[in-house]
């Protein structure tokens, strides 16, 4: 059952790739989200 | 050859799962299911609380004169009924589904993320007591309408902060939902389930999950502006200083655009579903699908100030705006010519759930004609806040998402609790709820022509007769729609049992699993021979 | 060219028209868009029949076949389906081209009448509007004349919650108010418009003018009232504004010209008397 070898790397590939999506995404979103405001306030503070 | 005995290792697999009992199985939650069905359970609460609103605007509304509600409180009514719907209705109704069937469509064992998956719930109900407080505080709830433009929502009382946090968590709730779904969708799909062989409901959420992500940090830079400027002298949107109070419009329908695409793109994807299954032939035309929705999607991005027409934009600016508007149609045909060729030459049986997505195939359709009819930019001049465009939307929304919604709920119901429900009540729900939508929301076409601006409590004597045809059908809607969690909560009690595909022509991966499913559905990936068979188009 | 275009359309709207009398006071008969007295809202008008009408017919298509193929192809009628019916790339390019040509076809008449709203040239009469919390504010520019304008006070008493008067018995209930807008008929009439503190709209239906009215910011509109349609028109502020947006109407009474005259000049006399330091006092001039 050599299935078990790359199901198991794949195991670990999986993981880091949500990781991997998971924190692009996070950081996407948390940039967005603290960007807009902060460049609004930094905008409409002038 | 292994998916024959898949079922029973997959029961194995769920005697094993050693899941939490009593209220520690809820309050820490990680399995998608769980999630899903408190999400589902949050958005039914919601649509009776935004529905009970609804039922007070109506009765005010049934005859000239003011004979129930203060002025004021009328318009927190209407501003809280589109929160809640909106926020606590649709969006985590839709939320709940995915977190529900995307591992199971996709050949998941579970959502990518499940403690982000607890928290993105739980954030929810601290988010929407923070906003019923409001109904408590002195100057009662916000009143401004949900669209909260200044310098109106700017004279609210101490709702004004309150509404501001709540909208906040509910932004960030609805940014981690999607990006759960994302990365369940992105890295956690079985070998095999390549993109392009995706059900479209996973396709239309993983667009709409994009579009949230973009979108609901735009909300919260638009109402922190507004805290800002009532509490730390900022004048973003004050023209004494310097600002612009309809820059405040283009922020927030720069959100609020994409916003109502978040509504109607798993309905899209919803409807795609259902219809194959009851035509008992596969999609027409899946990949044209896929590429409506992206187009969709991505127009949605440039059509923002069709929402605002009358406050002065340059000709040019106007023009834009409507041919942008006017091209939506395009790929929206699209959509309903496919689901009109599936169809065709099909052998069509009408469960509830086929009932419910054709009601929303009729109905959605005019809610589509209505909203051509409102890019018009000199007609608009006409149609623009008045009861026509009260008429539209709800048209999209409630025949449209809502309708969507619970077409999803009788499709998967049978498969989650692995009862049947009772089919005779469910087609009395659907018969009543489409009788009386079209009873409640027609005339409201017939009143914004007339001259009925909306968010008013009291009205001219000549819009009585069509105001009392409407209430009166929001009160039997309204009434039909107790059905509706009756009928759930009978199945979940019990039913006639069903196997693994709980309707003839059912295809997808979640039809592949037992019913109910185990706890953690996927956890040996489907073979390539099992989702060739789903993805049967 | 833009008639050429309506004049079949126009027809048929007159036709569905004539079903209901246009205007009938009775609620059931309200059913569509106020035709107007002013060319402007006309074309609208007609624009609003022309999608309506497209929609009617794309409508009858798309749900005949719907229909069709509900009643059509039932497994209870033994209907057997062709599972090979997956896609049509023909179908497919024919079903986005024909929607982008119906498309093309309508914005062409929409843009023509959005630039000739837009065109504020040649006006012959200026009055600035300015909305508050609750009322609207006229100024006749160059003249010196200017009045508030409020829900009457019938309305206003009928309105309040309880008040346990039978709105029915209230004259134009919640349509009338103190002063009206006065204007000539036949004549451009240019409005700028502006709010003292919150966001308000000044829509008129009949005139096909809906602009709103930001705090800070001044927007233009125009209307020119036909010259043989002197009349009360009435319309509601459409922008929600707070407690009493439901009761903040708009009445214009668009008379004929010299009739107007005599007014602006019966108004001046009144705001300025010509020797006297008169108090600054509400017009005398009420709706007639």
């Amino acid at each position: 059952m050599s299935a078990l070898t790359p199901a198991a790397s794949d195991a670990g590939a999986r993981r880091r790739g949500v990781r991997r999506a998971a924190l692009l995404l996070g950081s996407i979103a948390a940039a967005f989200y603290v960007g807009f405001i902060v460049m609004m306030i930094w905008r409409g503070s002038r | 050859m292994a998916h024959n005995d898949h079922a029973a290792t997959a029961h194995d697999h769920d005697a094993h799962d050693h899941k939490p009992h009593g209220w520690r199985r809820w309050v820490y939650a990680t399995n998608h299911k769980d999630i899903g069905t408190m999400y589902l359970v949050f958005a039914g609460i919601s649509f009776f609380i935004g529905g009970a609103m609804a039922m007070l605007i109506r009765l005010e509304l049934f005859k000239p004169g003011m004979q129930f509600l203060d002025p004021q409180f009328f318009n927190s009514m209407t501003t809280m009924h589109a929160l809640e719907m909106i926020f606590g209705a649709v969006m985590p109704a839709w939320t709940g589904l995915a977190n529900w069937m995307i591992p199971m469509q996709v050949g998941a064992p579970d959502m990518a993320l499940p403690r982000l998956n607890n928290f993105s719930f739980w954030i929810l109900p601290f988010a929407f007591t923070l906003l019923l407080a409001t109904l408590f505080v002195p100057g009662g709830g916000p009143a401004g309408g949900w669209t909260m433009y200044p310098p109106l929502m700017l004279q609210g009382g101490a709702a004004f902060p309150m509404t501001i946090f709540a909208i906040h968590m509910m932004g960030i709730s609805s940014i981690l939902g999607a990006i759960n779904v994302v990365v369940t969708i992105m890295n956690l799909r079985a070998p095999g389930m390549t993109l392009l062989r995706m059900p479209l409901f996973v396709w239309t959420w993983l667009i709409t999950a994009y579009l949230l992500i973009a979108v609901m940090p735009v909300l919260a830079g638009a109402v922190t502006m507004l805290l800002t400027d009532h509490f730390f002298g900022t004048t973003f949107f004050t023209a004494a200083g310097g600002g612009d109070p309809v820059m405040f419009q283009h922020i927030f329908w720069f959100f609020g655009h994409p916003e109502v695409y978040i509504l109607i793109l798993p309905a899209f994807g919803v409807v795609s579903e259902i219809i194959p299954t009851f035509s008992r032939k596969p999609l027409f035309g899946y990949e044209a699908m896929v590429y409506a929705t992206a187009s969709i999607a991505f127009l949605s991005f440039i059509v923002w100030a069709h929402h605002m027409f009358t406050v002065g934009m340059p000709l040019a600016g106007q023009l834009f705006f409507m041919l942008s508007t006017m091209l939506i149609a395009i790929p929206t045909g699209v959509k309903v010519f496919n689901w009109t060729a599936t169809m065709y030459r099909g052998s069509l049986t009408f469960e509830p759930p086929m009932l419910f997505a054709l009601s929303f195939l009729f109905l959605f359709t005019i809610g589509g004609f209505s909203g051509l009819m409102l890019a018009i930019v000199p007609a608009d001049y006409q149609y623009q806040d008045t009861y026509f465009v009260v008429a539209h939307f709800h048209y999209v929304l409630v025949p449209g998402a809502v309708f969507a919604i619970m077409a999803a709920i009788y499709y998967w119901l049978p498969k989650w609790t692995g009862n049947m429900y009772d089919q005779t009540l469910a087609k009395w729900h659907f018969w009543l709820s489409t009788i009386f939508v079209n009873v409640l929301f027609f005339p409201q076409h017939f009143l914004g022509l007339a001259g009925m601006p909306r968010r008013i409590p009291d009205y001219a004597v000549q819009f009585t007769d069509w105001n009392m045809v409407s209430s009166l059908g929001g009160f039997a809607f309204g009434l039909t729609q107790l059905l509706f969690p009756y009928i759930v909560w009978k199945c979940v009690r019990g039913g006639a049992r069903i196997g693994n595909r709980a309707w003839e022509g059912a295809h997808g991966l979640e039809w592949e699993l037992p019913s109910p499913p185990p706890f953690h559905s996927w956890t040996d990936p489907p073979s390539d021979a099992l989702i060739q068979r789903g993805a049967a188009h | 060219m833009m008639r050429k275009i309506l004049a079949p359309l126009l027809t048929l709207a007159a036709l569905a028209a004539g079903a209901a009398p246009a205007h009938a006071d009775s609620g059931w008969s309200l059913l569509n868009m106020p035709q107007g007295v002013t060319a402007m809202s006309r074309q609208i008008y007609g624009l609003h029949m022309l999608m309506f009408w497209m929609c009617t017919a794309i409508a009858l298509v798309v749900f005949s076949v719907m229909a069709y193929s509900i009643f059509t192809f039932r497994k209870s009628r033994g209907a057997v389906p062709d599972t090979s019916m997956v896609h049509s790339t023909t179908v497919e390019i024919i079903w986005t081209l024909v929607p982008i040509a119906i498309l093309v076809a309508t914005a062409v008449p929409a843009a023509t009448t959005l630039i000739k709203t837009e065109d504020l040239r040649n006006s012959q009469l200026t009055v600035r509007v300015t909305a508050y919390q609750w009322g609207w504010n006229y100024e006749y520019l160059n003249s010196g004349v200017s009045f508030f304008s409020r829900l009457d006070r019938a309305s206003d008493a009928a309105r309040q919650l309880g008040s346990g008067v039978d709105v029915t018995t209230i004259p134009h209930y919640l349509l009338n108010v103190d002063n009206p807008l006065v204007v000539p008929v036949g004549t451009k009439v240019r409005l700028l418009i502006t709010a003292n503190d919150v966001i308000h709209s000044w829509w008129v239906p009949q005139f096909g003018v809906k602009k709103d009215a930001i705090p800070g910011f001044v927007n233009e509109a125009w209307f020119n009232v036909d010259a043989d349609k002197p009349g009360l028109y009435r319309g509601n502020c459409a922008e929600l504004c707070g407690r009493d947006h439901g009761f903040m109407p708009i009445v214009v009474d668009a008379r004929p010209k010299e009739d107007f005259q005599s007014w602006l000049k019966a108004e001046q006399l009144q705001q300025h008397p010509p020797e006297a330091s008169a108090p600054a006092s509400a017009p005398a001039a009420a709706a007639p």
